[in-house]
């Protein structure tokens, strides 16, 4: 075996499910794509792979009995797995309604049962909301930029931080070789994240009086990005964001739908009854920063670090 | 702005100043992103909207003269260091529309503003549309890799809350300004703004107050608070605006001077002694005790080599007078 041996976490997610398609279609590099969800059943698009590239398992990796069966179990130790994909617990906290303050201690359970297990890399999809965002943010967010420790931000920000912060004690330590990266803004069909939800909602509500800057990037792109890093493992914090940079109204202009930009004292209300009526995914009872304060994510680092480069632009109605 | 506000502002352009101002848009050096912005926020129709709108007082109500512009480089990274005063920041705005006037291709001017401006909602937005960033030595720093020209004011807030009985006295110059322009090799162009001060004398300012409204100070000027938000309205002082030679400092100092904060501290007085020089020789002009010649005099005396390496030389019709 001489190809990549990758088990793949939140395999049933969106962008989960595209990468473990990928790393399957991917004969020649990919040797083995295992993939773990909480769901029981193996869903129908897993259901045609090969048993020899292919193994289903299903867990609540926020359990540490789980994680120990899984890392004990025989399959997962005759197929050597030497890398770990995890995008985090996001859908297993949603569906058995935990705290997300469980998904920091449940990567770090991974952390540790993966370094045990002697995984040489472990990569951990972040997110750009870790980062804090203020008014004189600098226009370009590079890794060393301050972190969100606000203990007012909202419960799965503080947790995207912990995550983070628990994902970087483990780089001091000499395995695994950890690659934290931190995209912007994902688009992509029935993707999860905070810009992906505003505009997916039925009438756009944005904040009067803002308009920040951003940089989202296409999942297509992530996905290019951590088979890049599978390849190079890199070491370290690493900013991904696609090609395009403009402000939020510009995204929401292309994206179609209907508009509306409210003061803060109205959006909350009008977000409460969108989300009341099943018309909105997105949570801006907050108010959240990123929709004042821009947040574009300078990926020079990683471009040197993996030569990444993101290409796909954002068009809106297409796949 | 959405396209249709962009046509509106070229269509506004090209009736005001004929075919050459749409040029003057399009020759205008602009990094896009992709939708017409760039990745601070800068949208060109906006800024140029912006000017339009500016244009008029600096045409009319400032009726602004200047003077130096062949100092200014044409193309490259370039530090712009002017005094700051007037309560309002209608100095930058000026030397802003005054570069937009003179030089031919039009430069944008990135101006480095205080932070508490950009959490206002649509201050901050326009301020961002119109090439203004928050003072962050990241953002200081990334500019001059675009090789933008970058509008600091050394004295930051002190320079326009300082009161009346202090006016045309530089307070202390800021050192970042000098330890970037030695990092990036950029030269710095001294910049003497009179008549800011006059626009809106403060009597008294007070800081208590003006911290629990989230402002440097509370002003007193003898219209506000009177006569209420009408008060911060400037007065119609008359504007000059010279721009010295520039200054090399990093063909003087190496990079390691960055890092020594007293030979920072002493190039920041050197910069602040050159423009204290021109404001109090531009004092003596403007109150006739010395002949208008001498001020651009002194301004051009050393100045043909610079001129000569950074570009052609200013169009005809420039000579230094404003309209």
């Amino acid at each position: 075996m001489s190809g990549l041996r990758v088990l793949v976490t939140a395999a049933t997610s969106s962008l989960g499910r595209a990468f473990c398609q990928e790393l399957y279609g991917d004969q020649l590099r990919v040797d083995h794509v295992f993939a773990v969800a909480h769901e029981e059943v193996v869903p129908y698009y897993f259901r045609d792979y090969h048993p020899d590239r292919f193994t289903y398992w299903s867990a609540n990796l926020l359990k540490e009995r789980a994680l120990k069966d899984l890392f004990l179990a025989e399959r997962f130790r005759r197929r050597g797995i030497d890398q770990i994909v995890h995008f985090g617990f996001l859908r297993t906290i949603k569906a058995l309604r935990l705290s997300p303050a469980d998904a920091t201690e449940g990567t770090r359970r991974l952390l540790e049962f993966a370094q045990a297990a002697k995984v040489d890399h472990f990569v951990y999809a972040s997110g750009c909301l870790v980062y804090r965002l203020r008014p004189w943010t600098s226009a370009v967010i590079d890794e060393t930029a301050e972190l969100d420790f606000d203990p007012g931000a909202d419960a799965w920000i503080k947790s995207r931080v912990d995550t983070d912060m628990v994902c970087r004690t483990f780089m001091d330590q000499r395995a695994p070789r950890i690659t934290v990266l931190r995209p912007g803004p994902i688009i992509g069909r029935n993707v999860t994240s905070h810009v992906s939800d505003l505009l997916d909602s039925y009438l756009v509500t944005r904040l009067a009086g803002y308009d920040p800057m951003m940089r989202p990037i296409h999942s297509t792109d992530v996905r290019r990005a951590i088979h890049r890093c599978l390849d190079a493992r890199p070491h370290g914090v690493f900013n991904v964001a696609g090609p395009d940079i403009a402000p939020l109204s510009t995204f929401c202009r292309l994206n179609g739908r209907p508009q509306m930009t409210l003061p803060g004292p109205l959006l909350r209300p009008v977000n409460r009854l969108q989300r009341l009526f099943g018309l909105s995914a997105c949570d801006l009872s907050t108010l959240p920063r990123w929709l004042m304060y821009p947040c574009v994510l300078d990926t020079t680092k990683l471009e040197e670090a993996v030569g990444h480069r993101s290409t796909h632009h954002i068009k809106f109605g297409e796949a | 702005m959405n396209p249709l506000g962009r046509t509106l502002v070229r269509r506004a352009l090209q009736a005001l100043d004929g075919v050459r101002g749409l040029e003057r848009l399009e020759t205008m050096p602009f990094r896009d992103e992709g939708f017409g912005f760039d990745r601070f926020g800068l949208e060109r129709e906006t800024f140029w909207a912006g000017y339009l709108a500016v244009r008029q007082l600096y045409r009319r109500w400032f009726r602004v003269r200047s003077t130096g512009h062949e100092n200014v480089p044409r193309e490259g990274r370039v530090i712009l260091a002017p005094n700051h005063s007037g309560l309002l920041p209608f100095d930058g705005a000026m030397i802003t529309c005054d570069l937009l006037e003179r030089l031919d291709p039009p430069r944008s001017v990135r101006s480095i503003v205080d932070h508490f401006a950009f959490a206002l909602p649509y201050v901050g937005v326009f301020m961002q549309r119109t090439g203004q960033v928050p003072g962050t030595t990241r953002n200081f720093a990334d500019l001059l890799r675009q090789d933008e020209m970058v509008l600091v004011f050394p004295e930051g807030t002190r320079g326009i809350v300082k009161p009346w009985r202090e006016r045309y006295r530089l307070q202390k110059f800021n050192v970042g300004f000098i330890e970037l322009a030695i990092e990036h090799e950029a030269p710095i162009v001294p910049v003497a703004v009179l008549g800011a001060e006059e626009q809106a004398p403060i009597l008294f300012g007070s800081r208590a107050l003006g911290k629990k409204l989230g402002m440097p100070i509370f002003p007193v000027t003898p219209t506000f608070p009177l006569l209420g938000p009408l008060g911060l309205i400037p007065y119609p002082s008359q504007y000059h605006i010279a721009y010295g030679e520039p200054l090399w400092l990093h063909r003087e100092y190496p990079r390691e001077a960055a890092r020594d904060p007293g030979v920072l501290q002493a190039l920041a007085q050197k910069v602040q002694a050159r423009v204290q020089g021109m404001i109090d020789l531009g004092l003596e002009v403007r109150a006739g005790r010395a002949p208008a010649s001498e001020w651009a005099r002194t301004l051009r005396a050393t100045t043909t080599v610079t001129a000569a390496a950074n570009g052609p030389a200013i169009p005809a019709g420039a000579d230094g007078r404003g309209r």
